[in-house]
């Protein structure tokens, strides 16, 4: 099956990154190709940024439906533009966050997630509570540090990660952590080899490798998103920004 | 990789059909073996009735002791799957929870076609995993299981029937039959959905498992200890 990857940053750097990170968990007769828009921002690290992103990477969801991908997943973990690409699209489209929210609640009843910076726990919340896991969250943490920095200096992200963690485990009562961003595949085995060190056998979720799963599996069933709740868009006159 | 289904029963005539079934869902680098409960349960007994429990679990231990690398219970009430995740170390999946996780993803509300009148023995599953946000309602299955049992085309009407309604009054834009005896019945359902002008993804508890056990065991994930803890001395009690 095809399944195309499409990042929603304008960073040439992060293709090589989600090449390595999907292919890891993607099966052998999986053939992923990766995209990044052309126009907006570097990363995205709020609603400004997500918002500017958004055009080119509709665009890019049609793109990848007419050349006959299986499926789509958009590699940010805030899944901008999850539900219009869902109208655009008759293929599935995986948002990463959605993913691992979903993967997680099979695991344990209450899990924490780990996010990146303060600011993102507003739209967290309302993933949650869009997503229906709301119930299921013990609470969310954060690194509090730049996303661009997370990728520069392992260690330091490792041990920011492990912390927030231990804190969810040990205040929040968390069964289960995921994290709230990719490109972290590489540190994730690092966080779940402390935690099971420090006495806590529980799942370290990888939206990366969650979205690729979930991708695998729509497309194994046959199923795709309700078209109910994600009718086509209406045709009208629309001047493309 | 390898998959053992518990056919929660102790009645053997299912058996190739019920192998068949969730292999043809199977990767081929997959093995799918069925197992029955222990003769001593009475063929009719009904699988979520709480004597059956112990039965399920010894299944589920002993699925782990053949090597399996994952265990599915083949009941969209899954009995006996969170009370197995504390016996095994291996990933223990129901496809009554699997299914209504994936509905959720797809749409905005799903609804459960459901044979049984005793409606409360499948919203219990949705209620104990804090899915009620995401239900638009459950609907009885007026075939029943006799006619689940007897008749595939009169129960692809019914089912036909019932998810219409589901969708047109209850607001449903997913929809999840809840026996796991109609699942060769889901894309035959979805497609004729779909021809009349419903587009609405019919997600099937089995396949579902199929692939959830396949993904959890290809990343490596097993179910949290901190919330299934091992019983102390029970599981070698039991075996």
């Amino acid at each position: 099956m095809k399944i195309r990857i499409i990042t929603p940053v304008i960073t040439k750097d992060v293709l090589a990154e989600s090449a390595r990170e999907f292919g890891a968990a993607a099966r052998t007769d999986t053939a992923l190709s990766h995209a990044i828009i052309e126009r907006g921002p570097a990363s995205i690290e709020c609603e400004y940024d997500e918002a500017l992103a958004l055009p080119d990477t509709l665009r890019q969801v049609k793109k990848a439906q007419a050349e006959g991908m299986d499926a789509v997943i958009i590699n940010c973990a805030s899944d901008p533009g999850l539900d219009a690409a869902r109208e655009l699209a008759s293929i599935p489209v995986v948002g990463v966050a959605q993913a691992a929210f979903s993967l997680v609640t099979m695991l344990a009843q209450k899990f924490s997630v780990i996010a990146i910076l303060e600011r993102d726990i507003p739209d967290l919340d309302r993933m949650f509570r869009v997503y229906g896991v709301l119930d299921r969250v013990a609470s969310v943490r954060v690194m509090n540090m730049p996303v661009l920095e997370l990728f520069k200096d392992r260690e330091k992200s490792v041990r920011a990660m492990t912390e927030a963690a231990l804190l969810a485990l040990t205040q929040d009562r968390a069964e289960a952590i995921t994290v709230d961003c990719t490109g972290l595949s590489g540190i994730i085995e690092d966080i779940r080899a402390n935690l099971a060190a420090a006495g806590y056998n529980v799942p370290v979720i990888d939206p990366v490798a969650a979205s690729v799963k979930l991708a695998e599996s729509l497309v194994d069933l046959r199923l795709c998103h309700s078209k109910l709740t994600y009718p086509d868009p209406p045709r009208k006159k629309i001047i493309h920004p | 990789m390898k998959i053992s289904v518990v056919l929660p029963t102790s009645n053997s005539d299912l058996l190739a059909d019920r192998q068949a079934l969730y292999a043809a869902w199977a990767r081929p680098d997959t093995v799918i073996s069925v197992r029955l409960l222990h003769k001593r349960v009475p063929v009719e007994a009904d699988p979520s009735d709480s004597f059956v429990l112990p039965e399920i679990l010894e299944q589920i231990m002993k699925a782990e002791q053949d090597r399996a690398d994952a265990v599915i219970i083949d009941c969209m009430e899954d009995p006996g799957v969170e009370e197995g995740r504390r016996l095994v170390d291996i990933p223990v999946i129901g496809p009554g929870h699997a299914a209504m996780n994936l509905a959720c993803v797809l749409g905005y509300k799903f609804s459960i076609l459901y044979p049984l009148q005793q409606l409360m023995l499948i919203e219990r599953l949705v209620t104990h995993h804090q899915l009620s946000s995401m239900l638009a309602s459950i609907r009885y299955l007026s075939c029943g299981l006799e006619g689940i049992r007897t008749s595939d085309s009169a129960t692809l009407e019914v089912l036909e029937k019932t998810a219409i309604a589901a969708i047109t009054v209850d607001g449903a834009h997913v929809i999840i039959p809840a026996c796991t005896l109609t699942s060769h019945l889901a894309q035959q359902l979805q497609e004729r959905l779909h021809n009349k002008g419903y587009p609405v993804p019919v997600v099937d508890g089995p396949s579902t498992a199929v692939k959830l056990a396949e993904a959890l065991v290809a990343l490596g994930l097993t179910p949290s200890r901190v919330a299934y803890p091992e019983p102390l001395g029970v599981s070698r009690r039991i075996s």
